[in-house]
């Protein structure tokens, strides 16, 4: 009996050792990485702009939410037309949600296996590429002037380190506000405010008859778009560099009186009394549901707003002036969304190279914005087709062409790191919760650009 | 003897689960302390800036909530699962109808990922749209639908709760083992001797199960250090931070907030809160057992 054991339990010893190398070595659980980092420059080399060699060339696309197909429709259709275009290129999309795909990202980027092309956001996305993760893309521009001409300088400019090191292009214009039920308003005889004041008003009169102003989820922290815009109005980027650079503190007069305003609006039960159980999707479905006169969001709910059963009455607002505002109080908010980056080891790779230029100058067509606008979004380039004013798209381009309204060069959160970025997040819906005072609020903030 | 039992073929045999163990565990443990003593944003390179991380620490009032909510739900929970996991564990244990079916009801929650806990009781205790408050309010009991889960106080506690409820038929399980290895004679013995159910339980049940009385402590201990799915899904740490313990505090300030070197430092000190708490309960348990 134990000679019959013997054989049998080296050969399971000997079993389970192969297959420990096999997983090391198929990667599925590579502890180390195979490559080094790249701490070399970006590529500096020129990329020729050769025709699309004909061999068969697979490249990855990374995008920032787990369903492409449907979180993100018009990029989803973009690559199948440009797939049919270009039947020798195949591009492979991979969606993971935004906090694990930034996470993945980095990680990916340490042990040298990152994707062809993807999203980032623009705090990270610089820090990649000052560290030498990503590819240039400055020759990819000039040798496609016709791209450049059609995309607005803001959506280029906002991606470029200081050497001029253009490191990626914003791959949709971001525009965010408040999107407005009509419906609801002109049941109870109000209308779309201006003014903080007016604002306030619509408040106390939707409070007295149960219905939530602003649907709001403080568990989805970075759902405070409106207010970032509101900021704006209280000189936000008139004083941020001082701040940044210790000369000045974020916790200033008109700051508090900004923070203050948040502080009213929840007093006067602005926002859903479960806001702080509440993630960003709920309230969306709150408002869809029509159970919301208003939604903290930006132009990729327009489909939504659009297919629901007060789409037609639906607006778009940048949110109210401030009679004790700082500076100009007609801010609308269209700036660079996060850029496509390219990683740098595409630049080594020609035919690879090609093949992500050509997807490139494909996405930043006027064929790919038409595909764009139809799945309700904006493009980044100027767009001369025809938008259905009726639409929800049409609603912000609406809210964008409104005289004299301008927008910033970027949203105040993408201009500071992403810790700061969350304290910023984390004032504003401490404040909205009831948790901080504003000037507990502010100090939050200082607290974390001290850290830095 | 069976030439199994032989150490090298023993050492052999275990050395698969070792390199496994000291590559995901051991390893990765030694990388978190090395990054406690840097500034990381998870690009680029690491820079060493040696104790500042854990000086921080010492004047976090968000790292100071964390550890004072993983305290409570430790204490809850403590109390909650070894009483009443060992009291379930007795009567489970006696020949009822149903034992079998009860066992495996109370055990069903272990089973069921942690992630998905939280997202049943979410339902259930939402202050607005939970079962509880909603079964309370209809019963004209308003007075006591309160802030279980999103205000300022209330979380921790009904952290620990849920963590009972979650772990209750693991930890029950193991004191019935426990239970099924006291020899039956002994009951015998001091039945003849006179001796009633309450001096069997505190006399011979209780001393006889102290190891694994220490086993449910060390689980309970680790366990509590280690929550994270539940209070994530429950409340992601909010409202601002308010119900934040160690490990989600450590998983947003690394993530989010992209410090990796100071998400580090929380977690080295959450190891080393935790294996401090064992080998403090460890001691005293040795002690009384020298006496």
């Amino acid at each position: 009996m134990k000679k019959k054991f013997k054989p049998l339990l080296w050969i399971l010893v000997l079993v389970m050792s192969m297959s420990l190398v096999a997983v090391f070595s198929s990667g599925g659980c590579k502890p180390v990485a195979e490559e080094p980092v790249a701490e070399e420059p970006v590529a500096e080399e020129p990329v020729a702009e050769e025709p699309v060699a004909e061999e068969e060339v697979t490249i990855s696309l990374a995008m920032h939410v787990a369903n492409v197909e449907n979180q993100e429709p018009a990029t989803y259709a973009i690559v199948q037309e440009f797939m049919k275009n270009n039947p020798n290129i195949t591009v492979e999309i991979q969606g993971t949600e935004t906090d694990e795909h930034i996470k993945k990202m980095k990680m990916m980027a340490a042990s040298g296996t990152l994707p062809d092309v993807f999203w980032m956001l623009p705090p990270p996305a610089k820090e990649m590429a000052e560290a030498g993760y990503l590819g240039d893309l400055t020759e990819f521009l000039s040798n496609n002037e016709d791209v450049v001409a059609r995309i607005p300088a803001n959506m280029i400019d906002a991606y470029k380190l200081d050497d001029g090191t253009q490191y990626g292009i914003a791959y949709q214009p971001l525009v965010t506000g408040l999107w407005v039920n009509n419906d609801i308003l002109g049941k109870y005889g109000l209308q779309v405010p201006e003014t903080f004041d007016e604002l306030k008003e619509v408040v106390k009169t939707l409070k007295e008859n149960d219905v939530v102003t602003i649907a709001k989820g403080a568990k989805s922290p970075f759902s405070v778009w409106a207010f970032l815009i509101m900021i704006c109005r209280y000189g936000y980027f008139d004083k941020i560099d001082g701040i940044l650079a210790g000369e000045a503190s974020y916790n200033n007069p008109d700051f508090l009186k900004f923070y203050q305003k948040i502080d009213e609006l929840r007093e006067l039960g602005a926002f859903p009394e479960n806001v702080s159980t509440l993630d960003y999707f709920q309230a969306v479905e709150m408002f869809m549901a029509g159970n919301a006169a208003m939604l903290d969001a930006g132009v990729w709910e327009a489909p939504k707003v659009e297919a629901s059963e007060f789409g037609v009455e639906a607006s778009f607002w940048f949110g109210p002036t401030f009679g004790d505002g700082v500076g100009n109080q007609k801010v609308s908010m269209a700036v660079p969304a996060a850029p496509f980056v390219v990683s740098a080891s595409v630049m080594e790779d020609q035919a690879k190279a090609n093949a992500v230029f050509e997807f490139l100058k494909y996405y930043f067509s006027d064929e790919a914005a038409d595909i764009i606008v139809n799945s309700q979004f904006l493009p980044v380039i100027k767009y001369s087709g025809e938008i259905d004013t009726t639409s929800g798209l049409g609603k912000v381009l609406e809210a964008l062409g409104k005289p004299d309204w301008v927008s910033p060069p970027n949203q105040p959160d993408l201009i500071v790191s992403e810790a700061i970025g969350n304290a910023m997040y984390d004032s504003i819906y401490g404040v909205i919760n009831g948790v901080y005072t504003p000037e507990e609020a502010l100090d939050i903030v200082d607290s974390k650009i001290a850290e830095q | 003897m069976f030439w199994l039992s032989k150490k090298h073929i023993a050492i052999l045999l275990m050395l698969p689960a070792l390199l496994l163990y000291v590559l995901y565990i051991i390893i990765p443990i030694i990388m978190a302390f090395f990054y406690s003593f840097t500034k990381f944003s998870g690009i680029g390179e690491p820079e060493f800036v040696g104790l500042k991380n854990y000086a921080r620490l010492l004047k976090d009032p968000l790292f100071l909530v964390s550890l004072k909510n993983t305290f409570i739900i430790l204490a809850v929970s403590f109390v909650l699962l070894l009483v009443g996991s060992f009291l379930l564990a007795v009567l489970l244990n006696t020949k009822i109808k149903g034992a079998n079916a009860a066992k495996a009801l109370i055990f069903s929650p272990a089973i069921i990922a942690p992630i998905v806990v939280g997202l049943i009781w979410s339902f259930i205790l939402d202050p607005y749209t939970g079962l509880i408050n909603m079964f309370l309010e209809k019963g004209g009991l308003d007075f006591l639908a309160l802030k279980w889960i999103g205000g300022v106080t209330l979380t921790p506690y009904v952290v620990g709760v849920v963590y009972t409820w979650q772990v209750l038929g693991f930890i029950t399980t193991i004191f019935i083992a426990g239970l099924k290895l006291i020899p039956q004679n002994i009951y015998e013995a001091a039945s003849i001797d006179g001796a009633n159910p309450r001096q069997e339980l505190f006399f011979i049940t209780i001393p006889m199960l102290k190891q694994t009385f220490l086993i449910n402590v060390v689980l309970i201990i680790t366990g509590c250090f280690k929550i994270f799915e539940v209070v994530f899904q429950l409340t992601g740490g909010g409202p601002n931070h308010l119900s934040e313990v160690l490990v989600t505090y450590m998983y947003n300030t690394s993530f989010q907030y992209s410090e990796y070197g100071y998400g580090m430092s929380i977690a080295v000190v959450t190891f080393l809160l935790s294996i401090m708490f064992f080998s403090v309960y460890l001691l005293v348990i040795m002690k009384r057992k020298e006496e």
